[in-house]
């Protein structure tokens, strides 16, 4: 452990994978703050770049973009009091008004010097907790692995929206999609028609691609549409430069940001949770124990320092059980999870034992992210507001092109621009009719894990199903899964009271 | 304005059954092969055959829900701003079946003006940023990310 410390100390120093974390830092605070693109489509979108880079700097990037994005988002509920993504629209409750107040700056710092404290927590909880789980997980056999990726198929209970039974329907068509091409066990092909480029199975990036950008494009055209062909048309408040936090405020902010940011890594390390649940939550306990509640909603600096801590605390946290387990605890964590494939590593129990180094310098390489985050938007805070103006009818087509160049990178084939339209294509339809996206992405990524590790269990039982009830591991994940469902069920209905 | 109303778990429900029925009777036989060699209580097409019967089971659901239990939710789509997606999704598709004609290059701007016609935009500096953008993000995967795009003019092009 203590060789792996070491070296990967020594792979931080590399000045690729700083340049890169920056990149990536600067690439998800843009996407945070561009209203209508979020963390998740940014790890997309420039997963096409990191081929070129090592498997840690690859990772370290598209993580950076994740923390990034989380503070973008609030540059947009701030500044025109629309949220970049759904975890700031508490931010943008307390934010907006302040920054109409004329403290657009202060809100700003605030927002950023809480992401930057619960985003560093959350790192040091990750880099604490993750080894010793990783240690008790390594000597899973295909029994546990196959328990496993079922109760990560679970997280589909709690990420459906509005519908499990959708939820579970999406979930399906992942795994189906998933299993196009040669079966590894038998050799024999399925659902392939023939077709030369279906033998090697549907790309992941192009479906990926597909399922998230798609829809995203085809909304903006819809938006452009219904409005009449009017551009986005914001009021920008004025950022006045020499505003600044003062000690006492960040005083007497601290104990809202300890909690806020303890909320936010355990809803983190709980798979399927997510930001939006951990920033609401800890916005309404910040309210609760408030000695001024009567300024929520009016431009209260706890209630943006409870909502960013919260949810910057998500992010490292939430790759606990992705990096130990194999299990996605976030939407970004479960578009990851194909990251770590492309660059031919499998998140779960063996990752750490297989690549120690790698795995150290990505936990490292987070808390670092932070602090680059914080130089950022320090510095950088007024550019960024020029990027929440950037109409509609360019991110269209950039979007398009970037998305397909990336697309036919996967095996330089237009096949699998093919791929991303149809893919896209059917995620819009589904959409239509109220069918979660993050569920297709978790079944394409566990389904054929728990398919293989299936075959695996039953060829080393001799075909006795009750194995997965009598090896301890493996059942206690099943009872986890049972319990997941009516979990997610129950944190999905208090968080819509 | 003209409207197309949807009920969402109905027609959820009644496509994940036909989805399901279609797997079950037509693709799945023709499609999944077995094999001859190895014997497996869990074949190629156990998963394929579990996930059919999970569609056709999760679409009842659906349809029960909407027509039994009345819980529904209904969208209402106007046909104009549809047709304009399927129009905007041929420009998509128009731009791929030319990359292998016109290299990616041309295709892309050719995709990129379309575009911006297409959502009726006049400002000439819609069209300089956007299309630069293009050049920008076309260079930046031929020289950084060193993938061999299509091109019908010399190397780069």
């Amino acid at each position: 452990m203590i060789e792996n410390l070491t070296l990967s100390i020594q792979n931080l120093l590399n000045i690729d994978l700083i340049i890169f974390l920056n990149v990536g830092v600067l690439a998800g605070i843009i996407f945070g703050a561009i209203p209508g693109l979020t963390g998740v489509l940014g790890i997309i979108i420039m997963l096409p770049f990191s081929y070129v880079m090592e498997p840690a700097t690859a990772i370290i990037f598209l993580t950076s973009i994740y923390i990034g994005s989380q503070f973008g988002g609030s540059i947009s509920a701030i500044l025109i009091g629309t949220p970049g993504t759904n975890e700031a629209a508490c931010t943008m409750l307390e934010g907006y008004p302040l920054a109409q107040q004329g403290h657009a700056r202060k809100a700003l710092m605030v927002s950023l010097v809480c992401s930057t404290i619960g985003g560093v927590i959350s790192a040091f909880v990750l880099l604490l907790f993750a080894p010793p789980i990783a240690k008790f997980t390594i000597n899973f056999g295909p029994p546990e692995y196959f328990a496993l990726s079922i109760f990560g198929l679970s997280i589909i209970a709690a990420i459906s929206g509005d519908s499990i039974i959708k939820g579970l329907i999406s979930g399906c068509l992942g795994v189906l999609i998933a299993i196009v091409g040669m079966d590894g066990i038998s050799g024999t092909f399925r659902f392939t028609f023939g077709n030369i480029n279906m033998m090697r199975g549907l790309s992941l990036l192009a479906v990926l691609t597909g399922v998230f950008a798609i829809p995203n494009i085809l909304e903006k055209v819809q938006d452009i549409f219904q409005t009449s062909g009017k551009q986005n048309s914001y009021k920008q408040v004025v950022v006045n430069k020499k505003e600044q936090v003062s000690l006492e405020e960040l005083k007497m902010l601290s104990p809202t940001i300890v909690k806020s940011s303890i909320i936010g890594v355990i809803i983190g390390a709980i798979p399927g949770a997510g930001s939006a649940i951990a920033a609401f939550m800890s916005y309404n306990e910040a309210k609760r124990k408030s000695k001024v509640p009567q300024l929520f909603g009016k431009g209260a600096l706890e209630g943006i320092a409870a909502s960013e801590s919260a949810n910057s605390a998500v992010t490292s946290a939430s790759l606990i059980p992705l990096l130990t387990l194999g299990i996605p605890g976030s939407p970004a964590a479960a578009v990851l999870i194909g990251a770590f494939m492309l660059h031919g590593m499998v998140p779960g129990p063996a990752l750490f034992k297989e690549q120690g180094v790698i795995v150290y310098t990505i936990m490292f390489g987070l808390l670092l992210a932070n602090f680059f985050m914080y130089f950022q938007g320090r510095f950088l805070a007024k550019t960024f507001a020029v990027v929440t103006k950037v109409p509609n009818v360019i991110l269209i087509p950039v979007l398009a092109l970037v998305c397909t160049m990336g697309a036919y990178a996967v095996n330089n084939s237009i096949f699998e621009i093919a791929v991303f339209l149809v893919a896209g294509l059917v995620a819009y339809l589904l959409g239509k009719l109220g069918f979660p996206q993050i569920p297709i992405v978790l079944g394409f990524v566990l389904g054929p894990i728990a398919e293989v590790n299936l075959r695996r269990s039953m060829a080393m039982s001799g075909s006795q199903w009750d194995i997965f009830l009598k090896r301890p591991i493996s059942l206690f994940f099943i009872i986890l899964t049972i319990l997941a469902f009516f979990v997610g069920k129950n944190l999905k209905k208090k968080v819509a009271k | 304005m003209a409207t197309i109303r949807l009920r969402r778990n109905l027609w959820g429900g009644i496509l994940s059954v036909a989805f399901g029925l279609t797997l079950l009777i037509i693709l799945i036989p023709n499609q999944v092969e077995l094999s001859k060699y190895i014997l497996e209580t869990v074949d190629s097409r156990f998963v394929p055959e579990l996930i059919s019967y999970l569609f056709c089971i999760l679409g009842l659901a659906l349809i029960f829900q909407s027509l039994i239990q009345k819980n529904d939710t209904i969208v209402e789509l106007s046909i104009r701003t549809e047709i304009y997606i399927l129009l905007y999704l041929l420009i998509l598709v128009a731009y791929v079946f030319l990359i292998k004609y016109i290299g990616f290059f041309f295709s892309c701007l050719m995709m990129g003006i379309a575009t911006l016609a297409f959502l009726k935009t006049k400002k000439i500096s819609n069209y300089i940023a956007t299309l630069s953008t293009f050049v920008l993000v076309y260079f930046a995967f031929i020289w950084f990310l060193k993938v061999p795009l299509p091109t019908v003019i010399g190397q780069y092009l």
